[in-house]
């Protein structure tokens, strides 16, 4: 009977270990953003404050996708927070910038609006460990802030609502 | 009841256990994360140049993750000797997932000292190209485009970064500003975040084939110290000067609309503190005709200087009677005239100096001895033309005179 009682106080304390890392799981698998973010429009969605993700190593994601990512704090202190981005190109793929339109392995990007005042840049390829983001805002996305390291990315949106 | 005591112990124990084992992995646990944010500050530092803030964080990795490649070498400086010492003692120890990263650090640390490049792992082909380059560009030899890095896979974001500087570098030291145009286009893109990357943007457009002014003028220095911006804008000016004008209302942050004059007294504000050099503000004042805003910054220069500046705007000024007096100091500034040549009832000259100076006052012509009305004598730039009407055939005494000082005598024959 004794052991009977053990046996099932072992059997809530594992069901209580495995809610609570079910529970800490869940919630890192979503990222909140604050809700005047506007760095990426999607259309007809509504606005929701908290997006599911599917953390997934680089190698998986594919162009076109859309990321979160915690936004590194530049030189003057600015970018704490998280965000999203599209992803415009892979490590390898090459990026150039030609009259304000952003080209990827030369073909114009879909997700990135044009850049009127920004500066030719020749063809490179993405770095190593690095994804080039775009945003509709450019605020915070590689335009902005360079190639995005692989540690700041906290996964794929799955959905947006 | 002994049963109990020894399931009670083995409980014990087994909880005991499992406590040290919890401590020990929430210790590793804490020190990896502590590590890894540690290491996310030495990038974002790095990112935006500030070397003692990379330093520091780096260091701080170091210590929480002694046996980390990648937490040990943000510490490293791979442009000192030690830097690379370190480097092998690292890569005699790290866990073998990371011999390659080291081996890399190592070659591109000898490249970055003028060494040729060591061997570079199997597997990064565009790493090693880069190198290759690197070496060249540091060897006084040209660049060759980055397209010839396609199909060769993805290099480092740190190889990457360190041979578009040198590209930059090389194009901007061989005066080949389309080809610096393209490189300071892609360092502004790589490290956004560094100080320099607004200058590398307005390098960027001011030195493209094509000026596009409003591309210039939308902030791509906006925020950005002066005193860093206004000399750099300057070395541009001085190498486009057609383009002066929208180079310095884009750094000065004045209006598309602004006038040349009010450019200008921006322009002579700037002098100084703020970092545009008096000279050459000067230069440009008088380029565009505003001789009294040129003269005020004679005050403002170095002595050394002075004299120079002083005889520009006096040949600028083109008063004839001052230059003659002044080229007893300067006899370059003497004012001269070409052998006069007569066409019919007129006679032609050249009047200037070593300077190119445009006579633009005190000019006194006589023809024997009596002064020639104004409305007789012709001006074009430096090309004098006196209408001899009233004058009959025969040798006549010609005179030039800077007010009352002589600059020519002699006799034309009509």
């Amino acid at each position: 009977m004794i052991l009977i009682k053990q046996i099932l106080s072992y059997l809530i304390l594992l069901g209580l270990v495995l809610g609570v890392v079910y529970g800490v799981r869940h919630l890192l698998s979503r990222v909140t953003v604050s809700s005047d973010y506007t760095e990426i429009e999607v259309p007809d969605v509504d606005r929701s404050p908290s997006y599911a993700l599917k953390v997934e190593p680089l190698s998986a994601m594919e162009g076109g996708e859309a990321v979160a990512y915690s936004i590194p704090q530049d030189r003057t202190g600015q970018g704490n927070g998280n965000g999203f981005a599209w992803i415009a190109g892979m490590p390898g793929d090459m990026v150039a910038i030609t009259k304000g339109v952003l080209l990827v392995n030369n073909v114009p990007e879909g997700h990135c609006p044009a850049m009127p005042t920004q500066a030719d840049c020749p063809p490179f390829p993405v770095p190593l460990g690095h994804l080039f983001v775009v945003t509709t805002g450019h605020a915070t996305d590689s335009i902005a802030r360079g190639p995005l390291p692989q540690p700041l990315i906290l996964g794929v949106v799955e959905s947006f609502p | 009841m002994s049963r109990m005591i020894v399931l009670g112990v083995v409980q014990f124990a087994i909880a005991a256990a499992l406590v040290a084992l919890s401590a020990w992995l929430i210790h590793g646990t804490w020190t990896h994360w502590s590590g890894g944010w540690h290491l996310q500050a030495a990038a974002t530092a790095a990112r935006a140049g500030n070397r003692t803030a990379q330093t520091r964080e780096a260091r701080a990795a170091t210590q929480l993750l002694p046996d980390e490649a990648v937490a040990i070498m943000p510490e490293i400086d791979l442009m000192a000797p030690e830097g690379r010492e370190r480097l092998v003692a690292l890569q005699a120890r790290c866990p073998s997932a990371q011999q390659g990263l080291v081996e890399l650090a190592i070659a591109l640390s000898d490249t970055l000292r003028g060494q040729p490049p060591g061997a570079v792992p199997a597997d990064d082909a565009a790493d090693a190209t880069l190198l290759t380059e690197l070496a060249r560009l540091r060897s006084g030899a040209p660049g060759t485009p980055l397209s010839s890095l396609h199909d060769l896979g993805a290099p480092h974001q740190s190889v990457l970064a360190a041979w578009a500087v040198a590209e930059w570098r090389s194009a901007f030291a061989a005066q080949d500003w389309p080809r610096a145009s393209r490189a300071a286009g892609l360092v502004a893109t790589l490290l956004p975040d560094h100080p320099d990357a607004p200058l590398m943007r307005l390098a960027a457009l001011v030195l493209a084939a094509d000026l596009d002014a409003d591309r210039l003028i939308h902030g791509v220095v906006a925020g950005v110290d002066r005193t860093r911006v206004l000399p750099f804008a300057e070395q541009l000016a001085r190498i486009e000067p057609a383009r002066t004008r929208a180079i310095m209302t884009t750094v000065l942050g004045l209006a598309a609309t602004t006038t040349t004059a009010q450019r200008l007294t921006a322009e002579v504000a700037a002098v100084g503190d703020q970092g545009l050099s008096a000279a050459w503000v000067q230069q440009d004042c008088l380029a565009n005709g505003q001789v009294d805003l040129a003269r005020s910054l004679i005050e403002r220069m170095p002595e050394a200087d002075r004299g120079l500046v002083q005889t520009a705007l006096r040949n600028r000024v083109g008063d004839l009677a001052e230059l003659c007096v002044y080229a007893a100091a300067e006899p370059a500034c003497r004012p001269r005239i070409s052998v006069p040549v007569v066409d019919g009832a007129l006679i032609s000259f050249q009047l200037s100096n070593d300077y190119g100076m445009l006579p633009q006052s005190n000019l006194v012509i006589t023809l024997d001895g009596a002064a020639v009305a104004p409305a007789a004598i012709l001006r074009l730039g430096p090309v004098i033309g006196v209408r001899t009407t009233g004058h009959g055939p025969g040798l006549h005494a010609l005179g030039v005179l800077g007010g009352e000082h002589p600059i020519y005598a002699g006799n034309v024959g009509l």
